[in-house]
This record gives C-alpha cells, sequence and structure tokens, in this order.
C-alpha cells in the first residue's frame, strides 16, 4: 500500500491546480517588490542601507506570518468536514485507512502556502546583503513561518475534526487564529505580559515569531525562541493525533452533527419568497454576533489601558476599535455570501426554485436581502461604534484637528461600506464557482481585501525604480495615498460589477455547476497583429 | 462538397432581454468607466460585455482602429513627456479623443448586427465612454509623473 495515499492524492490535485503556481508566483512578486522599493529608497539616502534591510526583513516576516496563518486555517477548517457532509469519510473507512492518514494527508494541502513562503523566501534573505539582519534572525524567522503554518493547519484539521458545518468551522479555526496572535500584538505595541499571558505565548507559534522579528536588546516581552518553537510543535502534533483519533470515532453523522432545525416558515404573503426561505433555514447568530463585536471592542480598550493607564484614551485606540471591528464583519459578510447559494445548492433547495416561476435576479435578491437581515443589528452596532469613536475623537483632538480625524472615519466607513456590498457579490459568485467553502472564501477575502495592497506594493517598486527612490520621500505621501485609494476603488468596484454581471447572465448555469464558456481574453496587441496579418496575407 | 457543407450553422437566437439589458449594462458601466483612473476597472468590464453582447447578436467587431490610434496616441503622448510638454499631452488626448469617437459613430452606423438590438445604441455610448474614461486616466497618469518629476 502507498505510504500515505491521501497525501498523494492530495498533492497530485495541487500540482495540477493552476492557482498553486499563480499564488507562488504573485507571492514572489509582492516580496520583490516591497524589497525594490525599500532598496532604492536606501540607495537615494531617504533610508540607510541597514535601515532599509531592517524595514524590509519586518514587513516581509509579518506579512508572512499573516499569510501563513490565515492560509492554514482556511485551507485545512473545512476539509474533514467536507468529507463528512458529502458522505465520503464513511467510505474512506471501508478501506485500509486509518485516522492519522487521513489527517496527515489532508497536511498536504498546505502544499501551495509552504510554495508561497518558499518563493518570497529569497527576497527576505536578499535584507542579509543590505544588512542591520544577521542570518541568525533570518534562519529563525524562517523556522518560525513553517511552524506557524503546522501549528494552524493542525489546529483547522481538529476543528474540522469535530465539525459538520463548514462556514462554523472556518469561523471557529479563524477566531483561534485571532486569539494565538492577539498576544503577540499587544506585545508588539508595548503591553508587558505577564506570567500568564506570557505562558499563552509561549506556547503557540506566535511565540516564537516574536522571539525571532524583535532583537535580544529590545524591551518587547517574549518567550525564548527555542523552546516556545519546540512546545508550540509539539502542540501541533498533539492537535494532529487528537484530530486522528476523534475523526474515527466521529465520522457517522451523530445526533449533534445534523444541520440544525429549520424554523417554521414565516407568515403567508412574504413579500420575497426566495428570501423567505432563505431566511428559514440561516443561523440565529446575529446577536452572538454583536456580543462578539463588543467584546473585541472591550479588549482592544483594554489592552490599550493596560499598555498605557494614562495615555490609552487616545487615537490608536479608537482606530484599533474602529479598524477590527470593520474586519470582523467584512469576514462575516463574505463567509456568509459565500455559503448562501451552495448550501442550497447541495440541498437541492436551489434546483427547486429554479424550477418555479422566479428568475435568477428574485433568488439572487432573496439571499441578498436575507444576508442583509442577518448581518443588520451587527453593522448598526458597529456604525454606532464608528459614531461613539468619531465623538470620542473630536473631544480628544479638539474642534479644528478633530475635522481631520472626521474626514478619516468617514473614509473608512464608506470603504466598509463598499467592501461589504463588493464582498456579498463577490462571496455569492464565488460560492456557486468555487468548489468548496474554503477556496471561495478565500478568493473572495483576497480579491477585495488583499489585492489593494498588492497593487500598493508595485506601485511603490514602480514610483521608486522610476524615479531612482528620490520621490519616496514625506513629499510624495498625498500621492502614494491617492494611488492606494484608486487600487482600493478599482479592485471594489471590478469585482463588484464582473459579479452582478456573471451572476445576473449566467445564473441557470453557475447554479448547475456548469461554468459558462469564458471568452478568450482580446488583447490590443491581438487585434492589431491579426488585422496585420489579413492585410499582408 | 455541396454549399450547404460549407456555410457556417446559424447562430442560435439570442435572448432579447437579456441583450438589451447588458447592453444597459454595458452603458453604465462605461459611465462609470468614464471617471479617470477609479473607473479602470468598469472599462474592462465595459469593453469586455461589448465582445459578448456583439459575439451574440453576430455583430462583426472591429477595434482595430481604437487599438492603433491610441497606441499613436500613447506614443505622442509619450514624446510630449519627454519634451517636456505637458500641453501636447492635453492636445493628444482631445485630439485622440475626437478620432476615436468619431471611429466608433461610423462603426455604430454601418455596423449592423445579425440579430436586432433595441438598446444597441447604449451599449456604445458606454464604450465610448470607457474609451472616454481610458483616454483620462492615460493623460492623468502621464501629467502626475510628469509633476512628480518636476518636483524633485
Amino acid at each position: 500500500m502507498t505510504f500515505l495515499p491521501i497525501a498523494v492524492r492530495e498533492l497530485q490535485v495541487s500540482a495540477r491546480r493552476p492557482m498553486t503556481y499563480y499564488w507562488r508566483c504573485l507571492c514572489a512578486l509582492n516580496a520583490a517588490c516591497v524589497t525594490l522599493a525599500c532598496l532604492v529608497a536606501g540607495f537615494a539616502g531617504t533610508l540607510t542601507a541597514a535601515s532599509a534591510g531592517e524595514l524590509t526583513f519586518r514587513i516581509l516576516s509579518v506579512a508572512g506570518y499573516g499569510v501563513a496563518a490565515v492560509a492554514a486555517a482556511l485551507m485545512t477548517a473545512d476539509c474533514v468536514s467536507q468529507e463528512r457532509r458529502e458522505g465520503t469519510l464513511g467510505l474512506l473507512f471501508l478501506t485500509d485507512l486509518r485516522g492519522y492518514d487521513i489527517i496527515v494527508g489532508k497536511l498536504a494541502r498546505l502544499s501551495a502556502p509552504i510554495y508561497c513562503l518558499a518563493a518570497a523566501f529569497p527576497a527576505l534573505g536578499f535584507t542579509l546583503l543590505l544588512g542591520g539582519v544577521s542570518l541568525v534572525d533570518f534562519a529563525g524567522i524562517a523556522l518560525a513561518l513553517l511552524n506557524t503554518l503546522f501549528f494552524y493547519a493542525a489546529l483547522g484539521l481538529l476543528v474540522s475534526a469535530r465539525s459538520w458545518n463548514g462556514g462554523s468551522a472556518m469561523s471557529a479555526a479563524m477566531l483561534g487564529v485571532l486569539a494565538g496572535s492577539a498576544p503577540m500584538v499587544a506585545a508588539l505595541a508595548g503591553l508587558y505580559l505577564p506570567g500568564a499571558g506570557l505562558a499563552f505565548l509561549f506556547l503557540t507559534p506566535a511565540g516564537a515569531f516574536l522571539s525571532a522579528l524583535e532583537p535580544a536588546s529590545s524591551a518587547v516581552s517574549r518567550p525564548d525562541f527555542f523552546w516556545s518553537l519546540a512546545a508550540s510543535h509539539a502542540l501541533g502534533w498533539l492537535f494532529i493525533a487528537a484530530a486522528s483519533r476523534i475523526v474515527v470515532h466521529s465520522f457517522p453523522d451523530g445526533e449533534d452533527q445534523r444541520p440544525p432545525a429549520a424554523r417554521p416558515l414565516p407568515r403567508a404573503g412574504a413579500p420575497d419568497p426566495a428570501a423567505a426561505l432563505y431566511s428559514r433555514n440561516a443561523p440565529r447568530q446575529s446577536w452572538r454576533l454583536v456580543l462578539l463585536l463588543a467584546g473585541l471592542a472591550a479588549m482592544i480598550a483594554l489592552t490599550s489601558a493596560c499598555i498605557s493607564s494614562s495615555q490609552w484614551f487616545d487615537i490608536p485606540t479608537f482606530l484599533g476599535i474602529m479598524v477590527g471591528l470593520h474586519l470582523i464583519l467584512k469576514y462575516c459578510a463574505a463567509n456568509s455570501a459565500c455559503r448562501a447559494l451552495p448550501s442550497r445548492r447541495q440541498s437541492g433547495e436551489l434546483e427547486i426554485l429554479l424550477t418555479t416561476p422566479l428568475d435568477g435576479d428574485a433568488i439572487i435578491g432573496g439571499s441578498i436581502t436575507a444576508i442583509k437581515r442577518q448581518l443588520l443589528r451587527p453593522f448598526l452596532f458597529v456604525l454606532a461604534m464608528d459614531g461613539l469613536l468619531l465623538i470620542c475623537g473630536w473631544c480628544k483632538l479638539g474642534p479644528w484637528e478633530g475635522f481631520l480625524w472626521a474626514a478619516a472615519v468617514f473614509f473608512e466607513v464608506a470603504w466598509f461600506i463598499g467592501n461589504l456590498y463588493s464582498l456579498t457579490w463577490l462571496g455569492l459568485l464565488m460560492g456557486l464557482k468555487s468548489s468548496s467553502h474554503a477556496k471561495a472564501l478565500g478568493s473572495t477575502l483576497f480579491d477585495i481585501l488583499l489585492l489593494p495592497w498588492s497593487a500598493l506594493a508595485l506601485a511603490a517598486a514602480f514610483v521608486g525604480v522610476s524615479t531612482m527612490g528620490r520621490s519616496l520621500i514625506p513629499d510624495m505621501t498625498f500621492v502614494i495615498v491617492a494611488e492606494f485609494v484608486v487600487a482600493l476603488v478599482v479592485c471594489n468596484l471590478v469585482f463588484a460589477g464582473w459579479a452582478v454581471s456573471e451572476l445576473r447572465d449566467h445564473f441557470r448555469l453557475l447554479a448547475a455547476h456548469h461554468l459558462p464558456p469564458s471568452q478568450p481574453l482580446a488583447w490590443p496587441w491581438k487585434s492589431i497583429l491579426k488585422q496585420w496579418r489579413s492585410r499582408a496575407g | 462538397m455541396s454549399a450547404a457543407a460549407i456555410e457556417p450553422a446559424p447562430l442560435p437566437p439570442p435572448d432579447r432581454v437579456r441583450v438589451i439589458n447588458r447592453s444597459v449594462r454595458c452603458f453604465i458601466f462605461g459611465l462609470v468607466g468614464a471617471i479617470p483612473c477609479f473607473g479602470m476597472g468598469m472599462v474592462w468590464l465595459a469593453f469586455k460585455l461589448y465582445r459578448d453582447i456583439a459575439a451574440e447578436t453576430g455583430e462583426k467587431v472591429v477595434l482595430f482602429p481604437l487599438h492603433l490610434t491610441s497606441l499613436a496616441g500613447l506614443s505622442v503622448g509619450a514624446s510630449c513627456f519627454i519634451s517636456d510638454l505637458p500641453d501636447g499631452i492635453l492636445a493628444d488626448a482631445l485630439v485622440l479623443l475626437g478620432l476615436q469617437l468619431l471611429f466608433l459613430r461610423r462603426q455604430y452606423l454601418k455596423n449592423a448586427p445579425a440579430e436586432w438590438n433595441p438598446a444597441r445604441h447604449l451599449m456604445y455610448w458606454g464604450v465610448g465612454l470607457a474609451n472616454v474614461g481610458l483616454l483620462l486616466t492615460a493623460a492623468v497618469v502621464l501629467l502626475v509623473i510628469y509633476a512628480v518629476n518636476q518636483m524633485r
């Protein structure tokens, strides 16, 4: 028998997927752009060579940590639960496979993020030549990033082995990432961690990462690198062992693993039958989400108060609360949108709806209305918090300087609302197009939230190279900010427009899982060459 | 070989409601795409929709002059940029705009589709506006780079 057959299959699937190569190229490109921008700034005298190297190292390391943690959780959180929902987990156990075969085999899904990290490592290693970074720092960060990937993948597998619902598994894994990384962020912000906090940090990969990132002379509280690395790695293997055991004992659908019972239908004559049908099965989570958001806001305020009891009531705290709440709600909107239609398709409800006089527009409209109803209370809570923070900031800064703060808040809220709209539409489309919930959610979040940052890195490298680094000065802040705003708007508009267009034109094909035929991309030079050849011929 | 064998298969009748909806959407995308810089993505969507609608209604897509004039205009604009002539960039953009709009109008009048599309004029308006946005974006980018170079 082949050793770890599931791993072999997963690796073969991954090798045949074009996205494996695109992601790798994108990661290498982003890392190269950041390095290039800092490098030309160093050459132009805006930064010294050593500080340019150190800055690049820190930016790439923190970005690598974020990508590794989120990608590992997203790629593994729904892999076993998906098999369970589709009823194929039991079939796997009819063969000679054991629990660890399945769980360790699913770890092979990490091949794509490992390739991405490996593609970014040369750019990270380039900082060694610039100075300010030693070989030990580089090796420490590389080890810490690989350990982060493994730890959060193991956590995702454990969550997946316990779950039936893909959305809940994903949310639980992301919550784990948030909880595991929060102490590190607090420590980086200057919080002195007491014994219990340091012990928690010691058991997570964030501890080893923090030790590798911060120089020994810094005052940031952190655990010992090697012991933290060993402890978190051992904990990861413990998660794998627990998941292997759980998956053997819980593969049949138990009472507690069935989807929640449907609610009674709303009263007759409801204005939107599709929304009514969706709302009937939608989980009641709006109050729980409001409580989670309130808890997060309180935790950020408390952490700030612990860092500095005299200066916690200030703009950085308000900004942290605002951005944190917005990010959580954006994630929830994308998650709800990505599973709105596929879950209906899986249960056969979508097929039944399509046989009624309802057309595609009505079904999409119904789904969007249902998502809006589901997220209305959390959205109102976040808006109320924004208003409160706006007033607090204005009181803190005074009447005239408060205008700048108010403008920033209005921009952030407008961006937040625009993102919610784009995430909802793109999530609905990706949910129908992708083969799994994790892929749909990952693509949606990447396209709307992360792609503008890639554009920023690319633009910084372009501007840096074209002006030989002389433009990377504070005077150019306005141009760079304007460039970033343009990238944000373009990403939101183009993906929302594309999703609206595809869903309205090909809804029936997408619902039947028959992807519409794509027209070849019309590059301008192709039409010029074609015309040229036809005239010459 | 008989004549019937070499005749291309007739196109399936298009869903006219869908074609009208897509034409209206092409106009909206073009309208948003006319905003310089911010509408860049919508420009791509408007051109994509134009190609899709044309394929559905059997209309011949001839974008060769549009691309060729854009290429020529970009070259002239870059030359003005190198020669330190910001007014030249604006003049080039305006001349190019006039030429391309004339071409699109000519194509609208002479290139009749096999299937009637009542909202065809909206589709052409959308493509025209998207083209305006594309030119304005190119001009703005060139002018910003020029201004940045002046700041140094």
